[in-house]
């Protein structure tokens, strides 16, 4: 019962909408606790707070479908933005490339750029560079990871600019990072 | 507070005015009864398809649920019966200034066929009092032409039984500027109409929803005109008002010279800023302050993202969720359904997101540009200063 109580007091908690939420458009969300959790840890993966998204979410399992996959490409970019070495990353692939085929997703650049990016760390780098390369030159690079994997497939100017791309529309510029010998070779060139 | 007080008085007059005129009777003249209507045509597909049951009671329609009834659930809010905590309900109802009322359409059978197709091809603002305006929708002539076969009335042109000159006495005297405005005639008063606001809103949004006049002789013949008059529906008060009044009324209405209202000059582009504008400065000024009610994120449960994303008013899908850097950096579907950069230039080198927001302006100076549908649909144009700030944050390169 004690268990219960406090249960019920935690998701009153988690799930109390920020004085900073705006109508438009929230009125579900807003109603209805399992989806205001899952737009919490949605807008943590926005502004780069990966391992609070991830915990956000951690144990909870929702009866919705569309939540529970939206739940999953939390998870996913958790994964791969939070990854180590010895992660097997080939589920995110999985899950991306399900997103990319399905009918919901198909038409969602964010699961083209994320399966882009899963490709890359799984070393399938010509997937990769064919997807971003296309995104690119559309001008449909959503954020700066897409922008730093194509960098790093890069070369010469191609590489220099994509990296300043990167670090204009950055929020943590250090996702920018490269090697440094070839961004001082191209600053010095030009 | 003595104006208060005689506002209050004023209003409390007028709404039992009924009570006291009613006795008045129309010696030697028939009753006024509206024209009967000619062979109105099923459209009922369309009424669906344009989803006109989100803003707007439909009759023999169900009502939008809540999370797609625009007006319904802002009422709600304002009401206090929103299913959401007292903080918010305050925060909102501080906010929600748009889309508190739209007119029922069970009062458009008193509207000319041939003005309803050419309003919903081209509508423009007849109601001053409202903040939104009827969208500009992806119609086509033919569909017009159904959907107001459907809504309005063919009616016999009727000539002008009344005293016009009587007319604009009975018209100051009933203080009908108090609601309406009547652009271009010399009885329209539009500082009473202005302080008509905080009198008359009480009364559910009657101020709101009344029409300026100078539209009413398209929109409707004389005796229509006179029959709204005397027995009218939805947000017009029955004030009681005797045949002969009505008529006379109606003959002011339908025949007092209107001079031509001042051309409202499209406001001029500005120049990008010298200055680094971010993105949390044009979210929070532009993109979640208005963008974001029907450019969201998909999904939602049992909610949508909004018509601008998931589809709705009769627009496919476009896909655009302007919530998140990442959404909007991810462009949105074109015609053929295949995802574009929303910040692809045009032809004259403007970029497409700034071409929408400029178009509104165009509209809101009764003008239209091909192609380009203006932004935000059916709401009042963005400031051209938080346009420049949007032009400005491309032309830098988006930053975050």
């Amino acid at each position: 019962m004690l268990k219960t109580t406090l249960l019920v007091f935690l998701t009153a908690l988690i799930a109390t909408p920020s004085s900073s939420d705006a109508c438009g458009n929230e009125v579900e969300r807003t109603v209805e606790d399992d989806i205001r959790l899952v737009m919490r840890a949605e807008k943590q993966l926005e502004s780069g707070s990966y391992r609070q998204a991830g915990k956000t979410l951690k144990g909870w399992r929702f009866s919705n479908a569309k939540l529970r996959e939206r739940t999953v490409d939390v998870r996913a970019v958790v994964a791969l933005r939070l990854r180590t070495t010895k992660d097997d990353l080939t589920w995110v692939v999985d899950h991306f490339k399900a997103r990319t085929e399905s009918k919901a997703g198909e038409k969602d650049i964010r699961f083209r750029a994320m399966l882009a990016e899963a490709y890359f760390a799984t070393g399938k780098t010509e997937e990769a560079r064919t997807i971003l390369a296309d995104l690119n030159k559309r001008d449909l690079m959503p954020d700066e990871y897409a922008y730093v994997t194509l960098a790093k497939l890069s070369s010469g100017t191609e590489r220099y600019e994509l990296w300043r791309t990167c670090r204009t529309k950055a929020k943590n510029k250090d996702v920018c990072e490269l090697p440094k010998e070839t961004v001082s070779a191209k600053r010095t060139a030009s | 507070m003595l104006s208060r007080a005689c506002a209050i008085a004023a209003l409390i007059a007028w709404t039992v005015a009924p009570a006291c005129s009613s006795e008045r009777a129309a010696p030697g003249d028939p009753p006024l009864a509206p024209p009967a209507r000619l062979d109105r045509i099923d459209a009922s597909d369309l009424v669906a398809k344009f989803e006109c049951a989100r803003c707007h009671e439909v009759p023999k329609i169900a009502a939008a649920p809540r999370e797609k009834h625009c007006v319904g659930c802002h009422q709600e809010i304002h009401a206090g019966s929103f299913p959401v905590g007292a903080a918010d309900l305050a925060r909102w109802q501080q906010r929600i200034t748009s889309l508190r009322w739209a007119p029922s359409l069970a009062g458009a059978d008193r509207l000319r066929r041939t003005w309803i197709r050419d309003y919903l091809l081209a509508p423009h603002d007849v109601r001053p009092g409202l903040i939104a305006q009827m969208p500009r929708l992806a119609i086509t002539a033919a569909e017009a032409e159904r959907l107001a076969a459907h809504l309005g009335s063919d009616q016999p042109a009727s000539e002008s039984a009344g005293d016009p000159a009587r007319g604009a006495a009975l018209y100051r005297s009933l203080a009908c500027a108090r609601c309406h405005r009547f652009t271009g005639a010399a009885v329209d008063d539009a500082a009473l109409h202005a302080s008509g606001r905080d009198q008359v809103d009480p009364l559910g949004g009657s101020w709101a929803l009344a029409p300026d006049l100078r539209h009413a002789r398209a929109r409707m013949d004389d005796a229509q005109i006179a029959a709204w008059i005397v027995a009218p529906r939805g947000a017009m008060p029955r004030l009681g008002i005797a045949d002969d009044d009505a008529r006379a009324l109606a003959a002011l209405i339908a025949t007092t010279p209107l001079a031509e209202p001042p051309p409202r000059a499209p406001a001029v582009r500005l120049p990008v800023l010298a200055r680094i504008v971010g993105w949390d400065e044009v979210e929070a000024k532009v993109f979640k302050h208005v963008c974001w009610h029907c450019h969201a994120v998909p999904d939602y449960g049992r909610g949508d993202g909004g018509p601008g994303n998931s589809g709705g008013f009769g627009f496919a899908p476009r896909g655009l969720d302007l919530s998140t850097y990442t959404g909007i950096s991810a462009g949105s579907l074109d015609d053929a359904g295949e995802p574009r950069s929303v910040f692809g230039k045009l032809e004259d080198g403007t970029p497409r997101l700034v071409a929408h927001l400029l178009a509104r302006h165009t509209e809101e100076a009764g003008g239209s540009v091909p192609g380009i549908r203006g932004m935000p649909l059916g709401l009042p144009a963005i400031p051209i200063e938080d346009i420049q700030l949007v032009e400005t944050w491309i032309s830098q390169g988006r930053p975050r």
